[in-house]
C-alpha cells in the first residue's frame, strides 16, 4: 500500500514538473496570452459591459422618468407668427419623428437596437434634426487630446518627481512635496481662472474665447494653429493637477520603499544612489497603476468642466450646451459617449495591469 | 532591586494612591498632548477659526449677505450703488456687481460649503458603511450583491453622471444636488471598510459573539462597526472635502444648487458677471483660497488621523 501511493506522489511530481518545463519553453508572446489572460479578457470585458449596460439604461430612464416632457421648452418657445394649433401639430410631428410617443418598454427596446446596431442616439433638436452620433464623433477628438497626453504625461512626470524627490527627502524637496500637495488639493477650475488671469489678461500669450469659436479640425494650418492656441491653457491646468496628485501618491510610496532592506543592503554594498533610486522607483511605481482606474475616472470629469471654462467643444462643452438649450437627445448622447470612454478606457488599464502584474491575471479568475 | 521591580512597586504605589478622575484625564490629556501636539493643536485651531465664521455669519453687520451698499455722489446730487468697489477699510473685500459686501458673502459661503459638505458626507458615509457591513455579515447573495454594487460603483464615471443628473433634474433645490452628489461618489470608502469588517470578522472575540447567539445584524452594528468607527471617521472626513470641491465644480456650470449661497456660487459669478475679465481680482481670488485652505486642511486632518491609527494598530 504505502509503495503504490508513494509511486503515485512520484508520478504527479514529475506530471507537475513536466508542465513546468513545458511552459518555460513557451515563447514570450504565448506566454503573455496564456489562458489566465484570456480569462480575465473575457470576465474583466463581460463585467465593464454590464456596466455599459447599466449606465446607458440610466442615462435612457432618468430623463424620462423625472416629471416634465423632454419638448416642454418648445410648448413655450412658439415663434410670435405662429397659431397654437399650427405649434401644437409640429410638436406633436416632432414627438413622432423622434419616437417618444410610444409607450416607455417599447422606447426602451428601440433605444438599444437603434443605439448596438446601427450607433444611432437620435437627433438633435437645436442643430436642425442632425443625428447626434455625427455631432458627437466630431466633438470626441477634442476631448481625447486633452484626456490621452495629460493621462500618459502625468503619470510619468508626477511619478517620477514625487519619487525623486520622496527619495532624498532634504528640506529642498520638502518644499517641492508641500507644492505637490497644493497642487493637488487646488480646485483646477479655480486655476484655470488664474491662469486665465495672468497668460490670457495680462501678458495676452493667449486668446480669451477666439470670435468665432474653436473651429472644426481640418488639415489646414491656420484651422490647426486656433485649435491649439485654445487647446494650451486647458491642457496645462489639467495636467499640472494631475502631475501634483501623482507626485503626493508617489512620494509616499518612496518613502516607504527607501525602508526596504534590499535598499539598505544595497547602500552598504557601496552602489550608486542613483541605481538604487532606479531600482526603488521601479518597485514603488506599480501600486500607483492600481490608482489608474480612478484616476481615469477623475480625469474625464476634471476635463468635461474644464472645457466648459475655456469654451473647448469637445463633449463637456456640448453636453452643458444642449443642457442650456434645452436638448435631451444631445445630453443623453453625450453623457453615452462619455461613459464608452471611461468604460473602454478602464478596461485598457486592466488589461495593462495585467500585463505587468501577473498575479493580478490569478487573480482575476476569483473575481470579476 | 532590578529595573522592573522598581517599577511594579511605583504602580502599587499609584494604585493605593486612589487617583481622581481629574487627574487622570490631565494625565491622559499631557500623554496625548506629548504624542499627537501638532494635530490637537492644528484641529483646534481649525475649529476655532470655523466657530468665529459661523458665529460671525448670525451678528450684524455680517448676519445679511443680500444688503446693498450705496454712496452719496455728489456729481449727480443722489445716492449710487457701490459697486466693485476695491478693498477699502469699510469693505474688506471690496463689493461685487450689485453693491453687496464680499467678505459677508464670503463667510456664509464659507458655512454654507461646510454644512453642504458635513450633510453630502453624512449620506455617503452612511451608504459605504452600510454596503460595507452589511455584506460580510449577510453572506451569500447579499454579500454578492453589494459587492457588485460596489465594483460598479467604483468604475462608474461620477461626474459625468452627477452632471447628467444635475441638468436632467430642473429643480435647483439645495437637496437635490446633496442626494445627487452622495449617491455617487461613496463607493471605494464601501470597499476598504468591507475589506477591514473582513479582517476584524475571524476575530476571537467575534466567534463568542457568535456563539452566544446573537444576532447578524445585531454583531455587525454593535461588535464590528466600534471597531472600524476610525476608517469611518477617515471616509467622512475625505468625503466631506471632496463633496465641497464637487459641488464648487458643478455650480461653477450653472447646474448645481441655488438656494444655498456656497463658495462654488461665489466662482460662479466670477465667470457669469465677468469678474476675470474686469480685473476683480479681490472678488475672485479670495473664495479660491478659502476652497484650498478648507479642502488642504481636510487633506492634513486625515493624513494625521490615518498616521495616528496606524500607529494605534500596529
Amino acid at each position: 500500500m504505502n509503495l503504490t501511493e508513494r509511486e503515485i506522489i512520484e508520478k504527479e511530481k514529475n506530471e507537475e514538473q513536466d508542465t513546468i518545463s513545458k511552459s518555460s519553453e513557451q515563447s514570450t508572446i504565448k506566454k503573455i496570452i496564456s489562458n489566465s489572460f484570456l480569462h480575465m479578457a473575457i470576465k474583466k470585458g463581460i463585467f465593464y459591459f454590464v456596466v455599459f449596460f447599466i449606465a446607458i439604461s440610466l442615462a435612457f430612464l432618468i430623463p424620462r422618468i423625472v416629471p416634465g416632457n423632454l419638448l416642454e421648452y418648445f410648448y413655450d418657445a412658439r415663434p410670435a407668427g405662429t397659431s397654437p394649433e399650427a405649434w401644437a401639430q409640429l410638436i406633436a410631428g416632432l414627438e413622432e419623428y423622434l419616437g417618444l410617443n410610444y409607450p416607455l418598454n417599447i422606447q426602451y427596446f428601440n433605444f438599444l437596437r437603434d443605439f448596438f446596431l446601427e450607433f444611432k442616439l437620435g437627433y438633435s433638436v437645436i442643430y436642425d434634426l442632425e443625428p447626434v452620433a455625427n455631432l458627437v464623433l466630431r466633438a470626441l477628438p477634442y476631448t481625447m487630446m486633452l484626456v490621452i497626453p495629460v493621462l500618459i504625461i502625468s503619470f510619468f512626470v508626477g511619478n517620477w518627481l514625487g519619487a525623486r524627490t520622496g527619495y532624498t527627502n532634504s528640506k529642498k524637496d520638502k518644499v517641492f512635496y508641500y507644492i505637490f500637495i497644493v497642487l493637488q488639493v487646488a480646485p483646477f477650475f479655480w486655476m484655470a481662472y488664474v491662469l486665465v488671469d495672468i497668460f490670457v489678461l495680462k501678458l495676452h500669450w493667449f486668446p480669451w474665447l477666439s470670435p468665432g469659436g474653436v473651429p472644426n479640425w481640418a488639415w489646414d494650418w491656420d484651422a490647426i494653429s486656433l485649435i491649439f492656441d485654445n487647446f494650451w491653457l486647458p491642457f496645462i491646468i489639467l495636467l499640472i493637477t494631475n502631475i501634483g496628485g501623482w507626485a503626493t501618491g508617489a512620494h509616499a510610496l518612496m518613502t516607504y520603499e527607501k525602508a526596504e532592506d534590499y535598499i539598505t543592503y544595497g547602500r552598504k554594498l557601496g552602489f550608486r544612489d542613483k541605481t538604487l533610486r532606479k531600482y526603488a522607483y521601479r518597485n514603488s511605481i506599480l501600486p500607483q497603476f492600481t490608482g489608474l482606474n480612478l484616476r481615469f475616472n477623475g480625469l474625464i470629469g476634471a476635463t468635461l468642466i474644464t472645457e466648459i471654462i475655456f469654451r473647448f467643444p469637445g463633449l463637456g462643452y456640448m453636453m452643458v450646451d444642449a443642457f442650456k438649450k434645452f436638448d435631451y437627445a444631445l445630453v443623453i448622447g453625450t453623457f453615452i459617449v462619455t461613459i464608452l470612454i471611461i468604460v473602454v478606457g478602464n478596461y485598457i488599464i486592466d488589461m495593462c495591469y495585467g500585463i505587468l502584474d501577473p498575479r493580478i491575471r490569478v487573480g482575476g479568475k476569483g473575481e470579476a | 532591586m532590578t529595573k522592573q521591580m522598581e517599577v511594579d512597586l511605583k504602580n502599587q504605589e499609584e494604585l493605593k494612591l486612589n487617583l481622581s478622575t481629574r487627574d487622570i484625564i490631565k494625565e491622559k490629556f499631557h500623554a496625548a498632548m506629548d504624542r499627537y501636539k501638532h494635530q490637537i493643536i492644528f484641529m483646534l485651531v481649525f475649529f476655532i477659526v470655523i466657530l468665529i465664521i459661523v458665529i460671525l455669519t448670525l451678528i450684524p453687520p455680517f448676519n445679511d449677505p443680500d444688503k446693498q451698499y450705496w454712496y452719496w455722489d455728489p456729481v449727480v446730487e443722489f445716492f449710487q450703488l457701490d459697486n466693485y468697489a476695491k478693498p477699502s477699510l469699510e469693505h474688506l473685500l471690496g463689493t461685487d456687481q450689485n453693491g453687496r459686501d464680499q467678505l459677508t458673502r464670503l463667510f456664509h459661503a464659507v458655512r454654507n460649503s461646510l454644512a453642504f459638505g458635513l450633510f453630502t458626507g453624512l449620506i455617503c458615509t452612511g451608504i459605504a458603511v452600510f454596503l460595507g457591513v452589511i455584506g460580510p455579515y449577510k453572506g451569500g447573495v447579499v454579500d454578492g450583491i453589494a459587492s457588485f454594487i460596489t465594483n460598479i460603483a467604483l468604475v462608474f464615471p461620477q461626474i459625468p453622471l452627477i452632471l447628467l443628473m444635475s441638468a436632467v433634474l430642473r429643480i435647483r433645490a439645495w437637496w437635490i444636488t446633496m442626494l445627487v452628489i452622495g449617491l455617487f461618489t461613496w463607493s471605494w470608502a464601501a470597499r476598504s471598510i468591507r475589506s477591514q469588517v473582513l479582517t476584524i470578522k475571524e476575530r476571537n472575540f467575534i466567534k463568542v459573539a457568535k456563539m452566544s447567539a446573537l444576532k447578524g445584524v445585531r454583531i455587525a452594528f454593535y461588535e464590528v462597526l466600534p471597531n472600524v468607527l476610525p476608517y469611518v471617521i477617515l471616509a467622512f472626513i475625505i468625503f466631506l472635502g471632496n463633496a465641497i470641491v464637487i459641488e464648487a465644480g458643478i455650480a461653477i456650470l450653472g447646474v448645481g444648487q441655488q438656494n444655498w449661497l456656497t463658495l462654488g456660487l461665489l466662482l460662479q459669478d466670477a465667470l457669469q458677471a465677468g469678474w476675470v475679465q474686469s480685473f476683480s481680482y479681490w472678488l475672485w481670488i479670495p473664495p479660491g483660497i478659502c476652497l484650498i485652505l478648507i479642502y488642504l486642511s481636510f487633506f492634513m486632518v486625515q493624513s494625521s488621523l490615518s498616521q495616528t491609527f496606524e500607529q494605534r494598530t500596529s
